[in-house]
């Protein structure tokens, strides 16, 4: 009887999760969720450096960099990135709302005539409206360690029109852990080597109507309870890593890297009802009901790199060029099929440069996919203000839809150049 | 790690850093005073932006990958053969390739190319590769015993009936892919049942961005130039905004653009308007088919606005829809002959540019014959459209009759019976001073005197008592009953109908002592009660912006609103629900930023919005008691 009971049982709770409603999981393939932290100036290089990145942000990029004498902090930096700007300074009725806007005398009507230009530049397919990072990060030695947040704005659009766009905020908190280590350290020759860990949680929301948003925005109404509760959530985790080795050459005036980058890139996830029910918060009386998670894998892609930097000593100056041959496999495999052109190398090319003009400003530009990025970073001794502005490719070939970016960053920290 | 990174930063150095901060303060402002100067000076924002677009020129000049545009091209090209014969089925491939296309600057760039060249076929062979269809959607329509699938249906043979008539005697690429378009759309009415009906918005709604994707690549392109923007252009001029007529001259005029060629009336980019408006039509009341069927509560009618949004329609799709709804009807009503006519009597290449630019207060439109058939063609199409929207608030906003009934009818012949009065005054006058008016102030200053705006108020008032005790008192249900005539008492007022408003479109000017004046009007109401139609929403927008001031129009719109939720078993059209119900309450600034309206006509727009997405329910439908 007792057997027979707990058969009964079993039965019982298989068929009540059989039957129990779940929550849909949401994925969308025209959205690449690798985490990247905002790097400005890898970004105003023509998003090249690999092998002469820029400070901490090696930890995502080039991890044999990880390595040297000392302490350096960057605690904390925090960059902001808005995209699609083009669209708004050509527009002569955005500029002068957003005139309006600065000295504070523009209608609702015109704010929200605004963010209704703002969402109609963000077209069709996929772009992002903008981006915010916080980050602390520092190294001892050989060992980095590293917190970034990020939060970015995605849109995703399958028509023409605005009522058809949709945003999808991501949320990524990321815990990065390297180690770099010198092998060889002539005044000729070295060689370094290094590798960075990173636990990534990442959240993003079943895509928002642009309409409710306005909506939303122009009633006034508190946004967040929508998100919390209303708006289905995906969450999860990853572990993803990146390993890299540098050859530097003459006192690493001359040196080579080759990275793998995002390695184990899958995250494990579960679709939620809400952010609330994520949370394990006590929901309100008038949220939803919560329906049973679903787990599912997401997976981001890994890539292979190599970059070349020639950065000699001269003065204040200290010109850098980089150059670097980015997702190589990708372009590997694409050898002798029907698709593969001869200019594809070109796409696969990105190389910048940077000079000195004082002790503490430096300018740079670069090219990145053959779409040109310019950039200046500001040094202080304890501080930097890095500022880029380039194109990028969103589409799902060149010419597809070229996307502007803006970036603004402010570092305070130890981590001196 | 991050307290100990804080605890570092403030404590080793806090007093280096104090003076930083300020450095870096100050590089912050000067970012900060960059970008505001930029945005300051209109001058500078605009080569910034210049400059800006340049960057994002790829320095390699690669072009994109032109695969997927070849291949749409290709299934248009590939469908016809060597002799010209159209294989249309396998032109309506190019539907299933726009997707990827159309994010892409540079292939939309090169497939408006593409399709702009012959497709190397006649008017007459591409009609003819929609035989079979059309032979199977007339069977179906047969079948049909649903109202609304019959009107879609009607529609779509109505456009592949006039193919022939309504493309070029050498056809273009887009205009062999949008008769594949058509055709598609037949195949899927045909083949329509329970089952097939769960997937139709999906495909209406395939049909319509691929529809507009190509009108708006090719060179037919009336209909992506049918926005709100376009229409409503002349909105916020001067000369428009303070006299309603000249307005309402304005979109008529704007909406003649699209019908010319080289100055002159055409009646090919006529009979192409009609046939895209006929497409387009359709495609939208096939996205709404699935869920208007059973919508009977409240709830259906969310259900219905938020399917509305997942299909991402919008107030641009509620204009186009009216628009190519109320141009259908017109055409069916008035007729090719005596439109055209009108038209080609309007418009010339000397007077082209004159209509075309009314718009610009500084260009005075001074071609008095021009104006008299101007006005002769507004007050036709508003004789028309008006009592529509008279009949249409009583069927749909029951709440709303004594308005209807008492004022806003009213309202329109008291209007005009003035101009008539003012007129014959003045004619009075010139009996006995032939030069008179010498200006306009002499004109004012006669119609002002007391004893002369004495005999035009009387007159007036006895005209409208006359009206109203005798031919105006129309007697219609403002409850909509079935219809339970029979096809030839239809067919008699059709034609009696017709007759009438041919006759008024042929009359002189403002001629409203004409005895068939007030049979016109019966007759237009009749139209509207038989056809199912709300004619116009520029009339509308001109009945609005003369009659119901913006305080008016409020109350207006809850009604609407009300009335909209409370029609059990009413035909919902689906686009407008959506947009009366955002018009309602908090939505009017979003709502209008989003169709892009001066501010300073915002009411007039906001009413036209409103009153255009309330026409499209109740009308032409059975309204259960």
């Amino acid at each position: 009887m007792k057997k027979l009971t707990i058969a009964l049982l079993l039965i019982l709770t298989a068929c009540a999760f059989a039957f129990a409603e779940n929550e849909p999981v949401v994925t969308y393939d025209d959205i690449d969720f690798t985490f990247s932290p905002t790097m400005t100036w890898y970004d105003s290089m023509g998003q090249s450096g690999l092998a002469k990145p820029e400070r901490l942000d090696s930890f995502f990029t080039n991890p044999a960099s990880i390595q040297g004498k000392g302490f350096r902090l960057d605690s904390p930096s925090f960059s902001f990135t808005f995209y699609n700007l083009e669209k708004l300074v050509s527009d002569p009725e955005a500029v002068d709302i957003f005139n309006k806007l600065i000295k504070g005398e523009a209608s609702d009507q015109e704010k929200t005539k605004y963010m209704v230009k703002i969402l109609d530049n963000l077209g069709s397919g996929h772009n992002l409206a903008a981006k915010v990072d916080l980050g602390f990060s520092a190294r001892i030695g050989s060992v980095g360690f590293g917190t970034n947040v990020q939060i970015k704005l995605h849109s995703l659009n399958s028509g023409t029109n605005i009522t058809s766009q949709t945003l999808i905020p991501e949320i990524n908190i990321t815990q990065t852990i390297g180690f770099g280590f010198r092998f060889i350290n002539t005044d000729t020759l070295s060689l370094s080597a290094g590798a960075s860990l990173h636990g990534v949680l990442k959240a993003y929301y079943k895509g928002i109507g642009a309409s409710k948003i306005l909506s939303l925005l122009s009633s006034g109404e508190d946004i967040t309870t929508p998100l919390m509760w209303d708006t289905p959530v995906m969450g999860g985790w990853a572990l993803p890593f990146d390993l890299g080795v540098t050859l530097g050459l003459f006192d690493d005036t001359f040196t080579i890297a080759a990275t793998a980058n995002n390695i184990n890139g899958i995250y494990h996830m579960k679709s939620y009802t809400g952010t609330g029910y994520m949370l394990n918060r006590e929901a309100p009386e008038s949220a939803p009901e919560r329906k049973d998670s679903v787990a599912f894998d997401l997976r981001t892609p890994w890539s292979l790199n190599f970059g070349v930097a020639f950065a000699p000593k001269v003065g204040f100056f200290k010109p850098v060029v980089t150059l670097d041959f980015i997702d190589m496999f990708d372009l590997f495999k694409s050898f002798g099929s029907e698709t593969f052109r001869a200019s594809d190398l070109l796409l696969h090319m990105n190389f910048g440069a940077e000079i000195g003009l004082t002790d503490f400003v430096q300018l740079r530009t670069g090219v990145n996919r053959g779409f040109l990025s310019i950039g200046t970073g500001i040094w202080l001794k304890f501080a930097q203000l890095d500022v880029s502005y380039g194109w990028q490719e969103f589409g799902a070939e060149l010419g597809d839809k070229p996307v502007d970016a803006l970036t603004v960053r402010f570092i305070l920290g130890y981590d001196k150049k | 790690m991050v307290i100990m990174s804080t605890l570092i930063t403030l404590h080793g150095a806090r007093a280096p850093q104090e003076e930083n901060v300020k450095k870096i303060l100050l590089g912050i402002f000067v970012v900060a005073m960059i970008i505001g100067l930029t945005a300051c000076s209109q001058d500078l924002s605009s080569r910034m932006g210049t400059n800006m677009q340049k960057m994002g020129n790829n320095i390699y000049g690669i072009k994109a990958n032109m695969a997927d545009v070849n291949k749409a091209s290709g299934a248009v090209s590939n469908s016809v053969d060597s002799e010209g014969n159209v294989n249309i089925s396998k032109a309506a491939d190019i539907m299933k390739m726009l997707d990827g296309i159309k994010q892409s600057k540079q292939k939309t760039d090169a497939l408006r190319e593409s399709l702009q060249a012959s497709a190397g076929t006649t008017d007459v062979q591409l009609a003819a590769s929609v035989t079979e269809t059309k032979a199977a959607l007339a069977a179906k329509i047969a079948t049909l015993e649903d109202g609304n699938q019959k009107t879609v249906a009607n529609v779509i043979q109505s456009a592949l009936e006039s193919v022939e008539s309504s493309v070029s005697p050498d056809p273009t690429k887009a205009e062999v892919a949008t008769v594949a378009i058509l055709n598609e759309m037949a195949k899927i009415i045909t083949d329509l049942d329970d089952d097939s009906i769960e997937n139709i918005a999906d495909q209406g709604q395939e049909a319509l961005d691929a529809l507009l994707i190509v009108s708006g690549l090719g060179s037919m392109d009336l209909l992506d130039k049918l926005t709100l923007q376009n229409i409503l252009g002349s909105v916020g001029s001067k000369a428009a905004g303070d006299d309603n007529e000249q307005f309402f001259q304005h979109i008529v005029t704007n909406l003649v653009k699209f019908v010319c060629t080289d100055g002159k009336f055409s009646q090919l980019r006529y009979n192409s308007f009609i046939f895209q408006a006929k497409i387009l039509r359709a495609a939208y009341e096939m996205i709404s088919l699935k869920y208007i069927r059973n919508a009977t509560s409240v709830d259906d009618y969310d259900a219905i606005l938020k399917n509305s949004f997942s299909h991402g329609l919008d107030i641009e799709d509620l204009a186009k829809y009216i628009i190519s709804w109320n141009f259908i009807e017109l055409d069916n009503i008035i007729g090719y002959d005596v439109i055209g006519e009108t038209l080609t009597a309007m418009i010339s290449p000397a007077n082209y540019d004159k209509l075309t630019n009314l718009s610009d207060p500084e260009k005075s439109f001074d071609d008095e014959a021009m104006q008299a058939s101007l006005k002769q063609f507004s007050n036709a199409a508003l004789l028309a459209f008006g009592l529509n929207l008279d009949a249409l608030s009583n069927f749909s906003f029951p709440s709303a009759k004594e308005y209807s009934d008492d004022e806003l009818l009213e309202d329109i012949l008291r209007d005009e019976l003035n101009k008539i009065y003012k007129a014959e005054a003045i004619a009075e006058k010139q009996k006995e001073d032939p030069e008179f008016p010498r200006n306009d102030e002499e004109r004012d200053e006669y119609l002002e005197d007391d004893e002369v705006s004495l005999q035009i108020i009387i007159a007036v008032s006895e005209a409208m008592s006359q009206e109203k005790n005798g031919k105006y008192a129309i007697p219609f249900n403002p409850t909509y009953e079935t219809d339970t005539r029979t096809e030839e008492e239809i067919a008699a007022i059709r034609a009696e109908r017709e007759t009438l408003l041919r006759g008024y479109l042929k009359a002189e000017p403002f001629n409203y002592t004409d005895e068939s004046l007030p049979e016109a009007m019966q007759a237009a109401l009749e139209a509207a009660r038989e056809n199912d139609m709300m004619f116009m929403a520029l009339a509308i927008t001109f009945q609005v912006s003369e009659i119901l001031d913006p305080e008016k129009g409020k109350d207006k719109i809850a009604e609407l609103g009300d009335a909209i939720k409370a029609l059990p078993g009413d035909f919902m059209r689906f686009v407008g629900t959506a947009v009366v119900i955002l018009a309602d309450a908090e939505w009017d600034e979003t709502l209008l930023s989003l169709a892009k309206v001066p501010a300073s006509e915002e009411h007039k727009v906001s009413y036209l919005l409103k009153a255009s997405s309330g026409s499209l329910f109740g009308f032409g439908e059975e309204v259960e008691e």
